[in-house]
């Protein structure tokens, strides 16, 4: 039984009722009987009745004897809302007023008063249907982990936490990272070779869709084998002592600045520079870290870094030569990068994982930062909004600051040594001088691992201390967490004889564990949600809401209070999220989720061709800002509308150069600037769904109207008829795209869909396939103006993308409500039902009564009956 | 144009030594086999084709019909291919036609059927099951296929030029095939152990989630067939060849020949008897400047247009050469050449890169087909002929007893088979 949404299902419901002629004919025939006979028997009393006049006067013009629009009639449609079919029709005709899209734009609009009681009648009506038959359908089925909650899961369960690729908001798919059609591996990720999770309403979490195959399952026993040996250790145990790197810590190799300053006082290392110019083309300059760390840190685990270091002339009388933010503090930034992936400045693996604002005054700070991080990993320091190598150059700095040193660049006749020599020289009056200009000085670097036991503790938890604890002890252990509940010996005992079996044929006891827990990974007590029907009891309900905040399985403090279910108070469910958005492990919440509810998942399917989109990493920037978004919602319980527009939006330099064509940020890291025009605040026009909503070579006002009305306002239009081709642009002439469609507007059949979808694509015309700004598009030599405007089926005008946002934000309760089932759907693992609208009406109105907040709605989704019952 | 093929040339290149299992064939138990082995070739790519340059004028509808340009290359094989005009799956949607090609259904609609969107391929490497080291070849060069799936949905991964040679000819050491011997046990226990596992859960399932668990049971049952038909082959060595490891990323041109050399050389040695490949474009290969899916959109402009038949044009000349390597080598089992005994299919299931999905490119050629017309079906809605059925008679042809597949109304009509 598969839970499909209702909407979807209306039309596919009623055509086969009315499409056969034959027997309508006889039914209707019969009912004509009926009718005349017995005039009570067609529609038995009922409050819904009160309608009829209405629909009579607005409706059956063309939904009645004479015509049935979209194969809908409601002169004969019945009033038992028992019946699935009748109820949806009904739903739909309240869809519609709710809506204002009927009667379409064109014919009379009825009186409001009037309209108005009929929208409550329907609205009470169905409410207390849909409760009435709550006991038919809503039940999640048996639902599997989801190839991203796997990898979680392995993480947490082997604590492999730090461990590259398997970081919250990182799943690794096949990259064609160069635009040549290809797409190659470039991780470690497990499960890298999983097949796709199907969908369904573009979720992954639906247990009824997600199918189990033998594909699947060879994949998943490898998977745990590889997870395993990756907790494996062997051998003496390392030095656990402090690394700790004095200046000069970066040696050699590190361009010009650094060599020239060292030389002159070598008690620290100098960053000067940017590490990456603006095209992004590798750096490696102002990048410092020591090349003892080159293989990595060590063994994955938990490290503390610390750095003394001192920021100076964050205010400098250059400014013309030097193109520095003077106005903002200096940003010191520590990232993380993979040893054998090379290229520090530009490693598309790098992360920056702190960044601290230090007072351009010269004083001293140490730094510390803890993390877990992969032991094939080393940390590196940089400046992160620095100027930019390009505006450093020694010679016009010394003629602007220094005269009596200047001396001209050397002209024809001199040797190519000569030439060579210039500028180091130049740089080297400048630092005898004493430098002025803006710079960070590292003092030095400590890296000292947190974690000093041997073997770590992800070993121990496999093995044990030592051969002698007992085979059965520890598989128990491992099943608790690994089922995610208690667990009595008897339970586990085909483990244990598995174990014991593989030791007989020979396997090493260690071998022959890792045999019994990869049975127990691929066993569907673990791979499978447990749940019994009805309300879910507390060690269910701690795997359904850690598995929707974090996509991953329940940590100690959850599972225990879900084994007393104390995590069934209300207080104490609050306090457990509360406590789980804050969690880092919430960022698989809001990747994956935003993802799927957005579509951003199509993004690099069909990416932009050429260069920009690879060279620059978009891909991945785009996808951190809608999460930088996203996540600041949910931490400060921002109101839902502000995806629709806000004042403020998520930069980083490289998408505000690049995409917002603004300058006013610097560095890698995103942060809160204020919106500005023409892209505006809001998620809709982010780069990442305007490439997402286009094929990367141009964008189309049907694709992008169709995401509107399905992933924001939550009402799908109807696929097109079979029959229709798709269109084919003949760009020889040189038509806009608007004038294109307008053969929509031409024909009835595409007219009555057309103008539901496309009005709410035209305004984004000005965003092309990257999400960049233009008013004309560009094509066969001619630049055709572009015009955005748009006129909805109600009448009502858009001029352009900004009176689009406020004709949405009008629609708010609409967008909610459309929010709160998926995330509904996402968290309980089932499709939302129109037997479950009387609790989405419920949440979304207290949701809208606290002012809408989305941490709120997080709240309010997880103590639903819908989250809390299977 | 490039001078025909030397067929002393190719087997002296090739220098195979023929399968042991073919020899027992041979020796034992040809008799036993009633029809004579066949093989299923399909070549794809995922934009579709320049229609105008592609199909013949639909009104030359038999023999005599003019070639039109992209087919130029398959000039010389005339009487042994047939080119479908009007065929189609019956659904539109762009891009997602094309992993539509081999079966008719489209995935998400794959639970409606009783075998699910499984592709011929598939459907003939269940059939051929174990008989051969590989039960079938997903094969991809500068693309990706999308094109193979399983009864379950899932969609094969694909293998590029260097890892097919590998997996034909480059033989595992001692110490591989002991490990992988020892896996093979370990994962049979371990099938064991959570197929116990999986009944005492479901004892305490209700109804509906009793049915999804169905799906477990049924992959480890299939986990556990598939492993001991692995089983036997992991001691067979494989078949040894003078045919040097292809190196990738010659360009589009270059690649896809060593592809079509690596594709006969499998079938020559019985490695596998149902292949797919899809094949792309290298960026600005040819001498143009841009990428496939750019052309694709080509709105009629000339440049645009002019590529694409570039593109399509090569892969035409590169199935021609196909068919000359096949057509070079005789079938020591069934008689006759391998060629006569390989069904070799271009199609994609996205008819042009303007998103259409009705009218599908689709060649047929070989297989023991009677072949040389240009076959033209009804074009009006209401009497469209599924192309699925073009895919039945492919089944049928090669022995696989089914009277329908994925949604298919019936075997092509006027497709007759020749000789077998």
């Amino acid at each position: 039984m598969i839970s499909i949404s209702f909407r979807r299902l209306r039309l596919s419901v009623i055509q086969p009722i009315f499409q056969n002629a034959k027997p309508q004919a006889a039914w209707i025939a019969w009912l004509a009987f009926f009718a005349i006979a017995s005039p009570n028997l067609l529609h038995a009393d009922s409050p819904l009745d009160a309608s009829r006049s209405f629909l009579k006067q607005h409706c059956f013009e063309c939904h009645g004897p004479k015509k049935q629009a979209n194969n809908l009639r409601f002169d004969t449609l019945g009033n038992d809302l028992a019946k699935k079919a009748e109820a949806e029709v009904w739903q739909g005709i309240l869809d519609q007023l709710n809506a204002g899209t009927m009667p379409p734009k064109g014919k009379p609009r009825p009186d409001a008063k009037e309209a108005a009681s009929v929208i409550q009648l329907l609205t009470t009506q169905l409410k207390e249907a849909y409760a009435k038959s709550s006991s038919t359908g809503g039940k999640t089925l048996l639902r599997r982990l989801n190839r991203l909650e796997f990898r979680n899961t392995l993480r947490d369960l082997l604590f492999l936490e730090g461990t590259a690729d398997f970081q919250p908001d990182v799943m690794v798919k096949l990259e064609d990272r160069n635009g040549d059609g290809v797409a190659r591996w470039s991780s470690n990720d497990p499960t890298r070779e999983f097949p796709a999770d199907e969908l369904e309403g573009g979720l992954d979490t639906i247990g009824g869709r997600l199918v189990m195959s033998d594909f699947l399952l060879t994949k998943i026993i490898s998977a745990a084998e590889y997870s395993l040996d990756l907790a494996t250790y062997s051998g003496k145990a390392p030095s656990f002592e402090p690394k700790r790197f004095v200046a000069p810590i970066s040696t050699g190799g590190n361009g010009g600045w650094a060599v020239w300053s060292r030389e002159v006082d070598p008690s620290f290392d100098g960053i000067y520079q940017r590490y990456r110019e603006p095209g992004a083309a590798a750096g490696g300059m102002g990048c410092i870290t020591s090349n003892k760390l080159s293989t990595g840190v060590g063994i994955t685990g938990r490290y503390r870094i610390t750095i003394e270091a001192s920021a100076h002339n964050q205010r400098h009388p250059w400014g013309d030569v030097i193109k520095s933010k003077q106005d903002e503090p200096m940003l010191l930034g520590l990232h993380i990068v993979d040893a054998p992936g090379g290229g520090l400045g530009e490693n598309h693996r790098s992360i920056l994982v702190k960044q601290w604002e230090l007072a351009g005054d010269g004083n001293k700070h140490v730094l510390q930062f803890e993390l877990t991080m992969d032991g094939k990993w080393l940390p590196w320091i940089g400046w992160e909004n620095a100027p930019y190598e390009r505006s450093l150059t020694p010679s016009k700095l010394v003629q602007k600051v220094l005269p009596n040193a200047y001396k001209p660049p050397p002209g024809k006749g001199s040797t190519e040594k000569e030439r060579q020599q210039y500028e180091p020289a130049m740089a080297r009056a400048l630092f005898k001088a004493g430098y002025s200009g803006p710079h960070l000085r590292i003092y030095n670097l400590t890296v000292e691992p947190l974690e000093k036991s041997w073997p770590p503790k992800r070993h121990v938890a496999l093995y044990g201390e030592n051969d002698n604890v007992p085979v059965e002890d520890l598989i128990l252990r491992f099943a608790e967490r690994a089922f995610r509940k208690s667990v009595k010996p008897d339970e586990v005992a085909r483990y244990v004889k598995l174990v014991d079996a593989q030791q007989k044929k020979g396997r090493s006891r260690a071998e022959a564990l890792r045999a019994g827990y990869t049975a127990m990974i691929a066993s569907p007590r673990f791979y499978y949600f447990s749940e019994a029907e009805g309300p879910l009891d507390g060690l269910a309900l701690a795997s359904r809401l850690s598995y929707f905040l974090w996509s991953s399985m329940p940590d100690d403090e959850l599972l225990s209070l879900a084994k007393t279910d104390a995590l069934k108070e209300p207080a104490v469910l609050r306090k457990q999220i509360d406590r789980m958005l804050d969690d880092p492990k919430s960022r698989s919440f809001v990747r994956r989720f935003t993802a799927r509810w957005l579509h951003l998942d199509k993004l690099g399917t069909m990416p932009p061709p050429g260069g920009f989109y690879f060279h620059r990493n978009m891909e991945a920037e785009m996808l951190k800002q809608t999460d930088a978004f996203f996540a600041d919602l949910i931490k400060t319980n921002g109101p839902i509308r502000n995806i629709i527009d806000s004042d403020y939006t998520f930069l980083n330099e490289r998408v505000a150069h690049w995409i917002y064509h603004r300058d006013d940020v610097w560095g890698d890291g995103f942060r809160k600037v204020p919106a500005k025009a023409p892209h505006g605040g809001g998620m809709l026009t982010m780069p990442g769904i305007m490439t997402a909503t286009a094929n990367g070579v141009d964008t189309s006002p049907v694709v992008r109207g169709v995401w509107v009305l399905e992933s924001i306002l939550g009402t799908p239009p109807s696929p097109p008829p079979p029959d229709v081709e798709p269109l084919s642009p003949d760009l020889r002439k040189a038509r806009t795209i608007r004038e294109q469609l307008e053969a929509h507007r031409k024909q009835e059949s595409c007219r009555s869909c057309h103008q539901k979808i496309d009005p709410f694509g035209f305004p984004f015309e000005n965003f092309n396939e990257l999400g960049l700004w233009r008013t004309v598009y560009k094509d066969s030599g001619k630049a055709l103006k572009i015009d955005p405007s748009a006129i909805f089926a109600d009448g009502t005008r858009a001029a352009d993308i900004s009176e689009l946002r406020k004709i949405l934000l009008k629609r708010e309760d609409q967008i909610t409500r459309n929010l709160a089932e998926r995330l509904l759907a996402y968290a309980s693992g089932r499709m939302v039902e129109r037997v479950d609208r009387g609790e989405v009406d419920r949440i979304v109105s207290a949701s809208m009564q606290q002012g809408n907040g989305l941490r709120d709605l997080i709240k309010l989704v997880a103590e639903s009956r819908i989250f809390r019952t299977k | 144009m490039r001078t025909p093929m030397n067929r002393r040339t190719f087997l002296r290149g090739a220098g195979v030594a023929i399968a042991l299992p073919m020899l027992e064939a041979m020796t034992g138990n040809a008799g036993e086999r009633r029809q004579p082995i066949k093989r299923f070739v399909c070549l794809s790519n995922n934009y579709g084709v320049y229609q105008e340059s592609f199909f013949p004028d639909p009104r030359q509808v038999g023999a005599s019909y003019d070639l039109p340009e992209t087919l130029a290359p398959l000039e010389r094989h005339r009487r042994d291919f047939t080119i479908f005009s009007n065929l189609d799956h019956g659904n539109t949607g762009g891009h997602q036609g094309v992993p539509v090609l081999l079966s008719g259904v489209r995935p998400h609609m794959a639970f409606g059927f009783p075998e699910g969107n499984i592709s011929v391929d598939q459907k003939i490497a269940e059939f051929e099951g174990s008989r051969t080291r590989f039960p079938s070849m997903t094969l991809q060069v500068n693309e990706a296929n999308l094109i193979s799936f399983t009864r379950t949905g899932v969609q094969v991964p694909s293998i590029n030029l260097q890892q097919m040679y590998r997996a034909l000819f480059i033989e595992d050491g001692q110490a591989a095939r002991a490990s992988a011997r020892e896996r093979m046990a370990r994962h049979h226990s371990i099938l064991d152990v959570v197929r116990d596992e999986a009944n005492a859960m479901n004892r305490n399932l209700g109804a509906h989630d009793q049915r999804k668990m169905q799906e477990y049971f049924e992959s480890v049952r299939s986990l556990e067939r598939r492993i001991e038909q692995q089983q036997p082959w992991l001691d067979r060595p494989r078949p040894r060849t003078n045919h040097p490891e292809p190196r990738q990323g010659r360009g589009t041109a270059a690649d896809l020949r060593a592809m079509m050399e690596l594709i006969a050389l499998a079938i020559q040695t019985d490695s596998t008897r149902a292949i797919t490949l899809a094949s792309g474009f290298q960026n600005n290969d040819f001498g143009l400047s841009g990428g496939y899916h750019g052309f694709s959109h080509h709105g009629q402009r000339e440049r645009e247009v002019a590529a694409l038949r570039l593109i399509e044009r090569n892969q035409i000349a590169q199935m021609a050469f196909l068919m000359e390597l096949l057509k070079a080598q005789q079938d020591p089992i069934s008689g006759g050449t391998l060629f006569d005994h390989t069904s070799i299919l271009f199609g994609c299931g996205m008819a042009t890169g303007e998103h259409s999905t009705r009218k599908l490119p689709l060649i047929l050629a070989g297989g023991g087909f009677r072949h040389g017309e240009h076959k033209v079906y009804p074009e009006e809605n209401s009497r469209r002929v599924p192309a699925a059925n073009l895919l039945l008679s492919i089944l049928r042809n090669h022995g696989v007893q089914a009277n329908r597949f994925g949604t298919s109304s019936g075997t092509l009509t006027g497709l007759e088979g020749g000789r077998s």
